[in-house]
């Protein structure tokens, strides 16, 4: 397991190469640049150009980034070209807010979608599995900032029961917690519907019911074990996802983490910030994601016996 | 109160008149129709017949387990040990399965749950039904492996890590887990190969003995009902179209099905005599005939046989048989090919 754990590790390094070159190249291609914000009408052209020669504007893109990458290689992110703070400290300072968010919309989000899959999935083809089916495609192709808007118009706005942006209490987690765990919850539900309905008429279950054990139990121990692993995949791609920032929200609701950081970034053109903003989260994925691999392990006894078998075949050709 | 059996008589399973139908969406599948039979404490009863004969519907049926949708229990009565079965409360029903009957089911790879290792399955059906810690449960798990014959430490393995008659075991050791009063054996064997199937046989044998339980045992093999049961039942379209003691039916058979299902039996002592396998095919519950569903297949079967339902014919006390043939006194059939 160790094993494969390093070389998921390992992947990270040509994946972090990649986008962060793609990056580079965007930021690049995108009209304007990080003098723009600092040239005014009394600067000469020689002004001007001293300034592109302090950000290296005057030499080609591949050159930046290769600079970039030499500190990168050292460990260093670099810092902020517009506010020279250190990358690595402003992300760390924005991340326990996006952390917040998203951990409570995913709470929100499975407390909802795991009772409510389970419920389509007993229910299948009934009514009440329609009204999931309805609520999940709702959830899935209403856009997140469309609902954050709707909710601050309403609650905000006309009622003034909650604030529109960050204000420290936790009346202002209110609206992007729903905003992001609605359409977490479809996802989740969708999934555990399917992986539900996949054991539903498995022989095992028979077995239990046989054995006396209620029907509730039936469903949490026999079923629900045996669906997890979908189930858990969906919830960590999700986790994932709105760890990187769920940029969107953060923006409707003016939430100061890491999904505003980046876009604040790429607004002015600071492309270090950017890059180490993307480079951080990219890292936090796939660290999740095999997180999510692992925790199969403690799910399903045979794939932990997978992992064990490869440790039993590597002693036995050491010996 | 539920821990005693609320009858004093011997007889712990009562099934009268039962019919089971599977009402899918365009067809009716008439499983079970009309089924009776008592059993008595510490006997045991075969139910015999091919597959679609409606043997593990009735099984299922004991259990009050059939799956609604698309199953429904058209009428009958099913008393396990005073209960009626079909009456219970969800509740009420939890208190029994396990624990006054329990079954083995009949594929030992897919009726394990593949997530939990066996002895906390074993342990799970103590911990339901006794006032026992979880501790206490898991150690009578641990026993109740040793007795099937699996090494008590591998209680924290996986169901994955065992062999199909291993898992077999340990399926009838969930079963007896809680000393059942009714065993029903769905074809424990059939999944297994035949030097296992005479062990775990014998396994089920002793256990039964040991512990006084009253057997079903449900299969389409003649050699393990000779081996297993006192009474049997041969079930054909979902009719029990002859019962009697185990020298009744086998020695005195009656019924041309059950003929045919002895002529289907190789000998192997005559290896050049050839099989004399039933011709056609299993009536189709969906379309069962008005008459006897078994009269297009018999040899013997008259316009009577075609036109009106079977009539019962009391042979002996013990043995029952229900064909349209012993209307006439005359009436006898070939006897089967192996007979003597």
């Amino acid at each position: 397991m160790l094993r494969y754990a390093v070389i998921r590790l390992l992947w990270l390094i040509p994946i972090l190469i990649c986008v962060s070159l793609i990056i580079f190249v965007l930021m690049d291609a995108a009209p304007g640049s990080i003098i723009d914000s600092m040239i005014n009408e009394e600067m000469t052209q020689e002004d001007i150009e001293e300034l592109k020669r302090e950000y290296d504007l005057d030499k080609s893109v591949f050159y930046r980034y290769g600079k970039y990458m030499l500190g990168l290689f050292r460990g260093n992110l670099g810092s902020s070209e517009i506010s020279g703070l250190s990358v690595f400290d402003m992300y760390k300072t924005r991340f326990p807010k996006t952390l917040e968010l998203s951990l409570l919309s995913l709470v929100l989000g499975t407390l909802i979608a795991i009772p409510m899959g389970i419920f389509a999935a007993k229910h299948a083809g009934t009514i009440w599995d329609n009204l999931t089916t309805a609520f999940t495609l709702i959830g899935l192709s209403m856009p997140s900032f469309w609902l954050g808007l709707l909710l601050l118009i309403w609650f905000s706005h006309s009622i003034k029961l909650f604030p529109a942006g960050y204000d420290g209490t936790w009346k202002c987690y209110v609206m992007p917690v729903i905003a992001g765990g609605f359409s977490m919850s479809a996802s989740i539900t969708r999934q555990t519907r399917s992986a539900i309905l996949d054991v539903v008429r498995q022989d095992y279950l028979r077995t239990a019911r046989a054995k006396g054990v209620p029907e509730w139990r039936v469903t949490v121990k026999h079923e629900l074990r045996n669906a997890w692993i979908p189930i858990v995949t969906q919830i960590g791609m999700m986790l994932a996802m709105t760890m990187a920032g769920s940029a969107v929200i953060e923006a409707v609701y003016s939430w100061p983490g890491v999904g505003r950081l980046m876009i604040e970034a790429i607004n002015q053109r600071d492309t270090t910030l950017a890059c180490g903003c993307v480079i951080l989260t990219a890292t936090l994925y796939v660290v999740l994601l095999l997180l999510v691999d692992i925790v199969y392990a403690f799910i399903d006894p045979r794939i932990r016996a997978q992992y064990s078998a490869g440790r039993r075949k590597k002693r036995r050709a050491e010996a | 109160m539920l821990d005693e059996c609320m009858t004093n008589s011997d007889v712990v399973l009562d099934v009268q008149d039962l019919v089971v139908h599977y009402e899918l969406k365009n067809e009716v599948v008439k499983a079970v129709n009309g089924i009776s039979f008592t059993l008595q404490k510490g006997r045991s009863i075969g139910l015999v017949g091919e597959t679609g004969a409606g043997k593990t519907t009735t099984a299922l049926a004991i259990m009050n387990l059939v799956p609604k949708p698309p199953g429904v229990v058209k009428s009958g009565t099913i008393d396990v040990c005073g209960y009626k079965m079909l009456e219970l409360k969800p509740k009420q029903l939890e208190k029994i399965r396990g624990k006054e009957i329990s079954m083995i089911f009949q594929d030992p790879m897919t009726s394990l749950n593949p997530v939990i290792s066996v002895g906390e399955q074993i342990a799970e059906s103590v911990k339901l039904h006794e006032n026992v810690s979880a501790s206490e449960a898991y150690d009578r798990a641990i026993e109740m492996l040793e007795l099937v014959g699996i090494p008590g430490e591998r209680a924290g393995e996986y169901p994955h890590q065992f062999s199909g008659g291993m898992r077999q075991r340990v399926l009838i050791a969930i079963a007896l887990a809680c000393n059942p009063r009714i065993l029903i054996a769905d074809e424990p064997t059939t999944a297994l190969d035949v030097t296992i199937q005479a062990q775990v046989l014998n396994m089920i044998n002793d256990l039964k003995k040991q512990f006084g339980t009253a057997l079903i045992m449900i299969t389409h093999d003649l050699g393990v009902v000779a081996k297993m049961c006192d009474d049997v039942a041969v079930m054909y379209a979902g009719r029990i179209v002859e019962k009697g003691t185990l020298e009744d039916v086998f020695n005195d058979t009656k019924h041309p099905y059950t003929e045919g299902l002895f002529n289907s039996l190789p000998d192997i002592t005559k290896r050049e005599s050839e099989l004399k396998p039933i011709p056609g095919l299993i009536a189709d519950p969906t379309k069962l005939p008005e008459g006897c569903a078994f009269a297009p297949r018999c040899q013997y079967a008259t316009d009577a046989c075609r036109e009106r339902p079977p009539t019962i014919h009391q042979i002996s006390p013990t043995h029952l048989v229900e064909c349209t043939a012993y209307d006439n006194p005359g009436f006898q059939i070939e006897g089967w090919q192996n007979h003597g």
